[in-house]
């Protein structure tokens, strides 16, 4: 059986019927507004993952080391020597 | 042919993070846009606000993806963040308003309507947005979105009794309201 309660709702149903099936013109840059916002956010929070930062870092550090171990004068032969024997 | 990823695999993806969970939840901004800045929309009023809020509610949403638990809610638990943000961003707009009331500066009245037709739905629209806002607020949830009574009131906080009680208030004020001006039950009711 239909209660009073249920037809007041399927009659207000009814009448809000247009507002679910309403179509909302977004703002023609509504979608890259948030999306630029979100990649702000992303590069401030560093919730992006170590990618570019993180890659020119660590090529920095071997470009150095390698640098390093080209300009270092090869250590003493004796030094070497005594590491082995340990 | 590609089948689209649904929420909960987007969900997924983006709470890896990475340029890929970013793109994963630009996919989620794209699919829920349209149904959140409507809600906005009808909870505040304009569209102009909806959009500012339903911005921010996305951003949260990113930076908080981690929590969303269960991808497939994915539109539930944004619901909730946009409704949260959406009572502040009302209660900051009363504070302003009542500011520039006492300082004398004139207010702009901001009642944008949204493309289509006219007459009836821009009487619902009226009467809705005379409504205070808690009743506005489970109306909105109730008929436009249509949530079950207890996803409302897990969603406002409150028993599913109390919910219950405003839902049947909201209702009588809305249906006096709006035959008052002219809506009416026969008539008006969409084919």
């Amino acid at each position: 059986m239909v209660t009073p309660d249920q037809l007041e709702s399927d009659w207000l149903h009814g009448v809000f019927e247009v507002l679910r099936e309403e179509l909302v013109s977004l703002a023609a840059d509504f979608g890259e507004r948030v999306k630029h916002e979100i990649d702000q956010v992303a590069a401030v929070e560093a919730v992006r993952p170590p990618s570019a930062v993180a890659l020119l870092a660590s090529v920095a550090v071997e470009t150095g080391n390698m640098a390093g171990s080209l300009l270092t004068p090869a250590p003493a032969t004796d030094d070497s020597t005594d590491e082995e024997d340990k | 042919m590609t089948t689209e990823p649904d929420d909960a695999a987007l969900v997924r993806e983006a709470a890896r993070r990475g340029l890929a969970g970013q793109l994963a939840f630009e996919t989620l901004v794209d699919r829920h846009q349209q149904w959140l800045v409507r809600l906005l929309t009808h909870l505040l009023g304009n569209q102009s606000d909806a959009e500012d809020v339903a911005q921010d509610a996305f951003v949260r949403a990113f930076l908080a993806i981690e929590s969303c638990g269960d991808g497939s809610r994915f539109r539930g638990w944004l619901r909730v963040i946009a409704r949260r943000l959406a009572f502040n961003h009302r209660r900051d707009a009363r504070a302003r308003a009542h500011y520039e009331e006492q300082s004398g500066v004139p207010m702009p009245h901001a009642n944008e309507s949204m493309t289509g037709r006219l007459g009836e739905r821009d009487l619902l629209k009226q009467v809705l947005g005379e409504l205070a806002y808690p009743y506005r607020e489970i109306m909105v949830l109730r008929f436009v979105e249509e949530l079950p009574l207890k996803d409302i009131a897990d969603l406002l906080e409150i028993g599913e009794s109390a919910a219950k009680m405003r839902l049947t208030r909201a209702r009588a004020e809305f249906q006096r309201e709006y035959e008052k001006r002219g809506g009416g039950r026969g008539d008006t009711r969409p084919a």
